[in-house]
């Protein structure tokens, strides 16, 4: 339990924390404190250094001997077709089709002696009458690179709103699931739900009331697990106009893995660790 | 002496010399650990069967940049070991009795290496605990316990199990990481605790 004249963990919970022993509903609380507190991550260094002793902390004792010959046994009939392709060793000289010397390529120099190349106009050859066309194709050239540029922009404008709009899609797919379990989404500022599938390796999270962030500021989303430090899921786009902030959380494991969603306010393009307490809180 | 970096990259291709060299390297702390956790030399035996075959199986997992391979064996012995006792609903006793020294004492200083020495000194330093201090510490790191799951296992107030871990590890996080004795009001002083004993 964090206490609360200082903010900090309790030893008790740091020391639990390292051996594994902090109850589930404390573990992200703690964490996420740990993440961005540098006192506590030394104090906490310290007692995991312990807890990892711990396995060490005893005296050896010899298996039984039959045990290797099981191993031994065992990883000698394990085919070696298991090993990746792609770290087979192969030879340095394949013998059926040896490496020939390639010629090496002629790099062929214009020849300055060719008589046919045109002969270049001296500076003083041109005049405005001459070079007037080309100022046109110039201009024009000018107006077609403007309009290429235009043309990209609003091809990209048109991606990001198809990328929206599938998001969208999937998210009212996501949520019409028979089945789906969606939990309220607390804290500090703003509020929501996050809505999770069936299957619990994807939800979506409906934000609402987010104040608007001061420049440079951004809204970023974390997964908190049990027994480390809180990995980013991303950071929440904001969209004039729209009263739900929705944000799909796919996490590289099942969420069952996590014991909470967090969201803080980060640096613009997001921190690799929480910078702030979070603003909004949900346990799984 | 081969590092066991290089076994484990030749483990990595399927060396099984390396696998065995391994084997004989490590076996006797995954085997003790195990049967540290499960109090039961067959369930210890098959444990460790398990994470040496994930050791052939998963080598290239294994990262030097994360931590010792030693570490890592224990680690997944740690987790296997506690997916054991859980999925068999069993709880081995909590030995409040001093474990058998014999194998350490009977053996001389000049046989230990460095890295023995320190794990005999945490040993020691464990055994010395007051035997609250030590019971809770066991019941978590050994047994996988919550504050809470102590607490109902020995009737005591969570407070009281915070406490009692907390005095533990600092008593060994002093004595084993600093070598110093522990100076409990000192320590209180520093960062008052929440709960009491």
């Amino acid at each position: 339990m964090m206490t609360q004249e200082s903010d900090h963990p309790s030893r008790e919970d740091l020391s639990a924390l390292a051996l594994g022993a902090l109850d589930a509903t404390d573990i992200a609380a703690v964490n996420w404190h740990v993440a961005s507190c540098v006192d506590c991550q030394r104090i906490l260094a310290k007692y995991k250094e312990v807890a990892e002793g711990l396995s060490f902390a005893m005296p050896p004792q010899v298996p039984p001997p039959q045990l290797r010959t099981k191993l031994a046994e065992a990883v000698r009939v394990l085919p070696a077709a298991q090993i990746e392709p792609a770290v087979r060793i192969e030879p340095a000289v394949r013998i059926d089709s040896p490496a020939l010397p390639q010629p090496a390529p002629k790099t062929v120099l214009p020849d300055r002696s060719d008589p046919q190349r045109p002969a270049i106009p001296s500076r003083s050859s041109f005049s405005w009458i001459q070079i007037g066309p080309g100022l046109v194709l110039l201009a024009l050239l000018a107006l077609n690179v403007g309009l290429l540029l235009q043309v990209r922009s609003l091809r990209q404008q048109q991606q990001v709103l198809l990328q929206l709009l599938q998001e969208n899609q999937t998210r009212l797919a996501f949520v019409s699931q028979p089945g789906i379990r969606t939990l309220p989404v607390g804290g500090t500022q703003g509020a929501g739900n996050l809505v999770i599938y069936p299957e619990g390796n994807q939800a979506v999270l409906f934000l609402r009331d987010l104040p608007e962030l001061e420049p440079g500021r951004s809204y970023q989303v974390w997964l908190i697990p049990s027994e480390s430090a809180p990995e980013s899921a991303g950071l929440i786009e904001r969209h004039a106009g729209q009263p739900y902030l929705p944000f799909l959380v796919t996490p590289q494991t099942p969420l069952r893995n996590y014991l909470a969603i967090g969201v803080s306010v980060e640096p613009e393009g997001g921190s690799p660790a929480p910078t702030t307490d979070p603003i909004l809180l949900v346990n799984l | 002496m081969i590092t066991d970096d290089e076994l484990v990259n030749r483990v990595a291709l399927h060396d099984q010399e390396a696998f065995l060299a391994l084997y004989d390297r490590y076996a006797n702390r995954v085997f003790a650990l195990s049967l540290r956790m499960a109090r039961d030399s067959l369930t210890a035996e098959e444990i460790t069967q398990d994470v040496f075959l994930k050791l052939w199986s998963r080598a290239r997992s294994y990262l030097a940049a994360r931590g010792t391979l030693a570490g890592w064996l224990l680690t997944i012995t740690r987790n296997a070991t506690l997916d054991r006792l859980r999925f068999e609903n069993r709880r081995p006793p909590a030995s409040c009795e001093k474990d058998p020294e014999e194998i350490w004492d009977l053996l001389t200083d000049e046989k230990f290496s460095t890295d023995e020495m320190r794990w005999r000194s945490l040993y020691f330093a464990i055994q010395a605990l007051p035997d609250q201090q030590r019971l809770v510490i066991e019941l978590s790191y050994y047994q996988g316990m919550s504050h809470s799951q102590i607490a109902d296992h020995l009737s005591w107030p969570v407070g009281t199990v915070k406490t009692r871990m907390r005095m533990g590890m600092d008593q060994l996080r002093k004595q084993w990481l600093e070598g110093s004795s522990v100076d409990q009001a000192e320590e209180q002083k520093s960062k008052p605790s929440k709960t009491d004993v």
